[in-house]
């Protein structure tokens, strides 16, 4: 079976002539389904750039990416949004709710990229905070959630198109210890129930008993990795 | 998704004010300007388009209504005998001077009419008759030059070139673009007043009869009569207008002001709308990494824009037609006719349409870094 997310030998470079940055250089990483991955590193190291690129927001300037088997390399601008949209749930560190909209409707937005409004979307939704446990704040609007809820409401977001990949970036960097101890828990059973490549950034070493494998990256090389944690 | 766009712009009223308060101002502005400017149009072809004449007869060489050249009053009665003129009267228009009771001048339009018939009499009359007209000495005047004539009531009695004025009458609404207020007595009283010999005329009105074509008549007319120009009401009144909007200058002024109300409109409105699409830049670079397509984003951009543009249109309007309404009382009227609400509706949706483009510009540009950080 194919991993779910494929990098061979991506590179990628910002800038022209002198004024180049090689944010990645030669990386190589693979990811199965139902496998919790951290991808570790200091500021600055590239994290968030392969994580944009295994998301299908950057291109690589070289390499190759393939998502569940699919090379997205050479997509489109057209069909890479649909690529996002089908295969891959983001979850963010400041969250990135619509402060605009309740809890319910975050969600039903996500259905609403994919299709499903109505009454189905509803069902979907209420399924969804169901999940995260958070039914009884459906009405609710972000700003009077706490960072937990808000996350859960972020996962639940993030799944609402039964993606087959989680990319999380520093999903409890705003959350206390104990929250954060129960988003990972949330997050990991999303991939080893549901089978779910769960890519996940952070620095915080209190996260790492929560990891199938670690990933160091430093200087847009991988260092350190591979190994199962 | 309609509901992001008006929650995006509802869930931020403070921000929603600004912008609209953007779009208010570049709907007022612009209405306001145009408004002046037909305003203006008007005031300069009033007289003319008032008149009730199909057809005008007036010397070559007029370049416009305020400064006729006289002509024998023979041709009046072979316009009387051509075939398809229902009715023919002659009319004098001469600048002259009103002393006020301080004993200070006001320059004024005198009007010489035929009281007796239904072509270039005063219109609209909120006080007297047109029949009053034939008492000695009498004049009508507009009211709202009242003040500026230093008239009190009917019955006053004032100076034209010296001579006895009393007046009978008011109407209400008759604006003249030259400031010079328009003063209607009989062509024989206006002749005295100017000194004009009593066989000559500076203006004939004709009305076409029933059924007869217009064209047919003016030109039989222009064949029959030599030395004179025939011109249909509406030439006339075009030429009028054009004399004063673009030969004068005066009215280029009053067109730039309203294009450049309309170019600051846009600079506002522009500027607006891009604060508000920055303001929520984030999300839709969320959006965008939940996969959302362009099109999607521009949906929510433009109905975003399309919303705000109705709102401040609607609002700014309202506002317009209020101070439209309150010119209607003075010497300046702000003319907004349906076709100007039309074309206005369409110019604020553009300008926030497109003001909304440099904002989609930005977001189709979003640092995808942008997203991630916190």
């Amino acid at each position: 079976m194919a991993p779910a997310i494929e990098v061979e030998g991506v590179t990628k470079s910002y800038g022209i002539g002198d004024a180049v940055v090689q944010a990645l250089v030669g990386v190589d990483l693979a990811v199965s389904s139902g496998e919790v991955l951290f991808l570790m590193g200091p500021s600055g190291s590239g994290k968030t750039t392969l994580l944009s690129i295994m998301g299908c927001i950057l291109r690589p300037s070289s390499g190759r990416v393939n998502i569940a088997g699919q090379d997205v390399t050479r997509l489109s601008e057209r069909r890479m949004p649909q690529v996002r949209l089908e295969r891959i749930g983001f979850i963010f560190q400041g969250f990135n709710l619509f402060p605009a909209l309740t809890v319910r409707e975050n969600i039903e937005l996500a259905l609403d990229l994919k299709g499903v409004r109505g009454r189905l979307a509803r069902q979907r939704s209420f399924e969804l905070l169901e999940r995260v446990g958070l039914v009884d704040k459906e009405a609710q609007w972000p700003g009077n959630l706490s960072g937990g809820q808000k996350q859960r409401v972020a996962i639940a977001r993030a799944l609402a198109g039964e993606p087959g990949i989680i990319l999380a970036d520093e999903p409890t960097a705003a959350l206390d210890g104990t929250t954060g101890r129960a988003i990972l828990e949330l997050l990991r059973e999303l991939a080893h129930e549901k089978g779910r490549a769960v890519v996940i950034v952070t620095h915080d070493s209190r996260a790492l008993p929560y990891a199938d494998r670690i990933v160091t990256i430093e200087d847009g090389r991988i260092v350190g990795g591979g190994h199962e944690a | 998704m309609a509901s992001l766009a008006l929650r995006n712009l509802f869930h931020d009223r403070v921000r929603l004010v600004v912008t609209l308060i953007g779009i208010v101002f570049s709907v007022v502005l612009t209405s306001i300007q145009f408004g002046l400017f037909l305003g203006f149009v008007r005031a300069t072809s009033d007289l003319i388009e008032r008149s009730g004449a199909d057809l005008w007869i007036l010397s070559k060489g007029v370049v416009n209504l305020e400064n006729g050249i006289p002509f024998s009053e023979r041709k009046y009665h072979q316009a009387l005998s051509v075939a398809g003129v229902a009715e023919a009267r002659r009319l004098t228009i001469n600048f002259s001077t009103w002393k006020r009771p301080n004993g200070s001048d006001e320059s004024i339009l005198l009007m010489g009419v035929e009281p007796d018939g239904g072509l270039g009499i005063p219109w609209d009359l909120v006080a007297g008759r047109v029949e009053d007209l034939r008492q000695p000495d009498a004049v009508i005047i507009d009211e709202l030059y009242r003040e500026k004539l230093g008239v009190t009531g009917l019955g006053q009695v004032f100076e034209i070139q010296g001579r006895r004025a009393r007046v009978v009458g008011m109407t209400r609404g008759i604006r003249i673009f030259t400031t010079s207020p328009a003063v209607f007595t009989t062509i024989d009283r206006a002749r005295r007043y100017f000194g004009l010999p009593s066989d000559q005329t500076i203006y004939v009105l004709v009305r076409v009869a029933a059924g007869a074509d217009l064209e047919l008549v003016r030109q039989s007319l222009q064949a029959r009569l030599a030395f004179v120009e025939v011109m249909t009401r509406a030439a006339f009144a075009r030429k009028q207008a054009f004399y004063w909007m673009f030969e004068t200058g005066a009215g280029i002024s009053v067109l730039i002001a309203a294009l450049l109300g309309l170019v600051v409109g846009v600079v506002v409105v522009a500027q607006t709308i891009y604060a508000s699409t920055m303001d929520h830049l984030r999300e839709f670079g969320t959006l965008k990494a939940m996969g959302a397509s362009n099109g999607y984003l521009y949906g929510v951009i433009i109905r975003q824009a399309l919303i705000s543009g109705t709102i401040g249109y609607v609002i700014g309007i309202l506002i317009s037609l209020a101070v439209s309404e309150t010119s209607l009382n003075t010497t300046t009227a702000i003319i907004i006719p349906w076709w100007l609400l039309l074309v206005l509706f369409v110019i604020t949706q553009l300008m926030c349409v497109g003001a909304s483009m440099v904002s989609i510009n930005k977001v189709t540009r979003l640092d995808p870094a942008m997203i991630f950080k916190g």
